[in-house]
């Protein structure tokens, strides 16, 4: 190349610290114009964070594609932060706390009750209406001042999961009372060949929606409509003790170590054949169909028997969405209005279709929700869920239908492990049934609070 | 090297010197407080505001994170006093403490002792004494739990193998006490060997060999030399250790909740279950500062009956 002139870039016009100058500075220009233009955009669109407590692995999968569109379709960002559901309170709250509320959030109806009495959250009563009040299932929707404050997605009912092929084998059916009950969990129980008749929770948070469905069906309330403790009524007491005392009795059917039984062990006891019947919701039906296959045919699904036969009963536990009231509460409410209009609430539920029972009629009738393989197949199952819905049949039951509204009772009965504390006193004998009722009558008496 | 601040016995500088000296002073004490403030802003936001918050709040009632809460002095500290479960849950801390910093010691000196002598593969296995140490919390818990599972634990297939049946390792008290302080000082063992290794090892091998000629046997030397030199170190270990096991939160409350009923309960789960379960803000915090100043009286007077000595 030589006898070329230089390009004038590198020549000795420009010394060299120019030139890096230069450099810099073109570089550095084109990196935070290229940062920060998208920045600007987002500044002007917002960003909807989300609190999540559903922490299925398609779930989260969903979310997060989800968002990806909808900042494609929109210019808004969506953040998704996934939480275990046992942290909902404190995280959500802590959050409002530190002044980063959230904006869009996934829990239950008793913290949004407590956030919708703080001034937390904007009303959804227009958006519930506009889809029609009267779609939702029995219990599903609640009321406080005069307006809806969560969108149920799941019922979260907790029934009972049999194997029909040891009914059959046995010659067992569906009991109606709980005498047929403890006749079938003794016809099932063989424990010389390590199987149980049943796998139901006496210990741990979990026991207030995975083993209260005898307690529903019974008829056993704990707060009167003004507050007061009724469990050891003289209306209630002898229903309570009867529970009790039949508990005490199931309890012996169960595999070794009823109080220490986790949701995992409830899953996999039944999954593995190691207890005949257990209780749960549609995610056991995930885990048959995940680990043991062969089984996929070989269960059916029942409500709790009530004492002398009668209405039955499920225990509810509702998951919803809401929306915080925060500088972003409009962009949310145009999300949550996209989310619904583009059937995405569909495609949210079918990300683990078995476990996510719609609260909505219409749901039901949905063709893209009803050919959904999982929904196909297990469609006895479903028949069976959706006659969970069914008033005069089925009573749903749930400590946060306690008292005359929602309120912090409902968590710090539900959180102090009243119940499962009151069963374990039996179980372990150290209170007789009456006593152990006396007992949970006085504990909730104190941290009861009427305003 | 220059001084920041003059001490009382230093001569008055000549007024030259005051003037060549003190823009220098001036300089490195911004210097010096430049390097002190991160330090210092980090600890006063991370560690006495959240205190000193904590501590406020327990004068107050509150009934979440974002309720108003009203001043009711004394009012919450009197409360939790007056309840039987408070107590309870303080002498099972006690115990808790007391029963895992007691097997820590003995069985950390035990091990030290023999990871300090020579034999092949020393260094291996010193390694692997430490493994349970570099575990997180929840994984050794949880593993744990796994292995006591009563239906699939490891464990109980081989107690059901020689006859004894399966034990539920979380369902009796006296079994969930069992299995909280083994797996707690399963974990925590380690660093109590490996801290009396350390101390070990400043132990000149000269003094073992004139005791031996003055005809000590293994014991005597245990009791006049090793020990002796041990000794500041296992003050501050007991100390270190009590206050740790005491304040433990994670592996009771992941391992037992607490339960059955509350008879693993001690001090910090209550004060969790009352604060986030219970929605007694007050109540809860009460508890938490109950710990902190049970704590430093128990620091004040070990280090009375036990004080350091300088050299």
């Amino acid at each position: 190349m030589a006898g070329q002139r230089p390009l004038p870039l590198f020549s000795a016009a420009m010394p060299r610290r120019r030139f890096l100058h230069t450099l810099g500075a073109v570089g550095g220009a084109a990196v935070l114009g290229s940062a920060g233009m998208p920045q600007r955009v987002y500044a002007r669109k917002g960003t909807i964070r989300i609190f999540n407590n559903e922490t299925d692995p398609d779930t989260i999968a969903f979310l997060k594609a989800m968002a990806k569109t909808y900042r494609a379709e929109t210019g808004v960002r969506v953040k998704i932060e996934t939480v275990p559901v046992m942290q909902t309170t404190t995280k959500v709250t802590t959050a409002i706390k530190a002044g980063k509320p959230y904006d869009f959030i996934i829990f239950f109806t008793n913290l949004a009750i407590l956030l919708a009495e703080e001034g937390q959250l904007v009303p959804l009563t227009d958006i519930i209406r506009e889809v029609g009040e009267e779609d939702f299932g029995p219990r599903a929707l609640r009321l406080f001042q005069d307006d809806y404050w969560l969108y149920p997605y799941d019922y979260n009912f907790n029934y009972l999961l049999y194997r029909k092929d040891l009914f059959a084998e046995k010659g067992l059916q569906v009991p109606n009372d709980w005498d047929e009950f403890l006749e079938v969990l003794r016809t099932l129980n063989d424990p010389d060949n390590k199987r149980y008749a049943i796998t139901l929770p006496f210990g741990g948070v979990h026991t207030n929606w995975g083993n209260t469905g005898f307690l529903w069906a019974a008829g056993v309330e704990f707060y009167d409509n003004e507050w007061n403790v009724v469990l050891d009524s003289d209306d209630n007491k002898p229903r309570a003790i009867r529970t009790l005392e039949f508990l005490a009795e199931v309890a012996k059917y169960t595999p070794p170590g009823p109080m220490e039984t986790s949701l995992k062990d409830m899953l996999i006891n039944f999954s593995s054949g190691l207890s005949a019947i257990t209780s749960y919701t549609g995610r056991a039906i995930h885990t048959i169909e995940d680990r043991n296959p062969e089984l996929a045919d070989k269960y059916s699904i029942m409500s709790y028997p009530a004492p002398d036969g009668g209405r039955r009963a499920v225990t509810y536990g509702d998951d919803g969405f809401s929306i915080g009231k925060t500088e972003n509460s409009e962009l949310t409410v145009d999300f949550f209005r996209w989310f619904l209009d583009t059937d995405r609430l569909i495609d949210y539920q079918l990300t683990v279709p078995l476990h996510y029972q719609p609260t909505q009629f219409s749901t039901y009738e949905n063709e893209k929700w009803r050919s959904h393989p999982l929904i196909e197949k297990h469609s006895e199952a479903i028949e069976t869920m959706r006659g969970f819905m069914n008033t005069d049949t089925t009573l749903v039951g749930s400590i946060d239908f306690q008292g005359p509204r929602p309120s912090p009772n409902h968590a710090r009965l539900a959180i102090a492990g009243v119940i499962p504390k009151m069963y374990q006193n039996v179980l372990m004998q150290r209170l007789t049934p009456s006593e152990a009722v006396d007992a949970a009558a006085e504990e909730i008496r104190g941290f009861t609070t009427r305003s | 090297m220059v001084t920041l601040r003059r001490t009382a016995s230093m001569a008055l500088p000549a007024p030259q010197e005051v003037f060549r000296v003190g823009p220098l002073e001036r300089r490195d004490r911004k210097l010096f407080l430049a390097f002190l403030a991160p330090g210092a802003l980090l600890g006063i936001g991370a560690l006495f505001i959240p205190v000193l918050y904590a501590i406020q709040l327990s004068f107050f009632h509150a009934e979440s994170f974002i309720d108003e809460p009203t001043f009711v002095g004394l009012g919450n500290y009197i409360r939790v006093f007056s309840e039987p479960r408070y107590w309870e849950a303080f002498w099972h801390g006690v115990f808790y403490a007391v029963a895992t910093v007691a097997l820590q010691v003995i069985l950390g000196i035990g091990i030290a002792l023999l990871l300090h002598q020579e034999f092949r593969g020393r260094n291996l296995l010193r390694s692997a004494a430490l493994a349970p140490y570099i575990l997180p919390t929840v994984v050794v818990v949880y593993v744990w739990k796994w292995l006591l599972n009563v239906n699939y634990g490891i464990f109980n297939a081989f107690l059901e193998n020689v006859g004894v049946g399966p034990i539920a390792w979380f369902t009796s008290p006296m079994a969930a006490w069992f299995s909280i302080i083994f797996v707690s000082v399963w974990y925590w063992t380690p660093f109590v060997t490996i801290t009396f290794l350390a101390a070990l090892q400043t132990i000149s091998d000269d003094l073992y060999d004139a005791a031996a000629v003055d005809g000590a046997n293994a014991w005597k030397r245990l009791i006049h030399i090793t020990l002796p030199v041990l000794k500041p170190v296992l003050i501050v270990i007991v100390m270190l250790r009590t206050i740790f096991m005491f304040n433990k939160f994670d592996i009771v409350w992941l391992m037992t909740n607490g339960g059955p009923l509350t008879t693993t309960e001690h001090l910090p789960i209550l004060a969790y279950v009352k604060t986030f379960d219970m929605f007694d803000i007050g109540g809860g915090t009460a508890i938490a500062t109950s710990i902190f100043v049970f704590l430093a009286l128990l620091i004040w007077i070990y280090f009375w009956v036990f004080p350091l000595e300088e050299h």
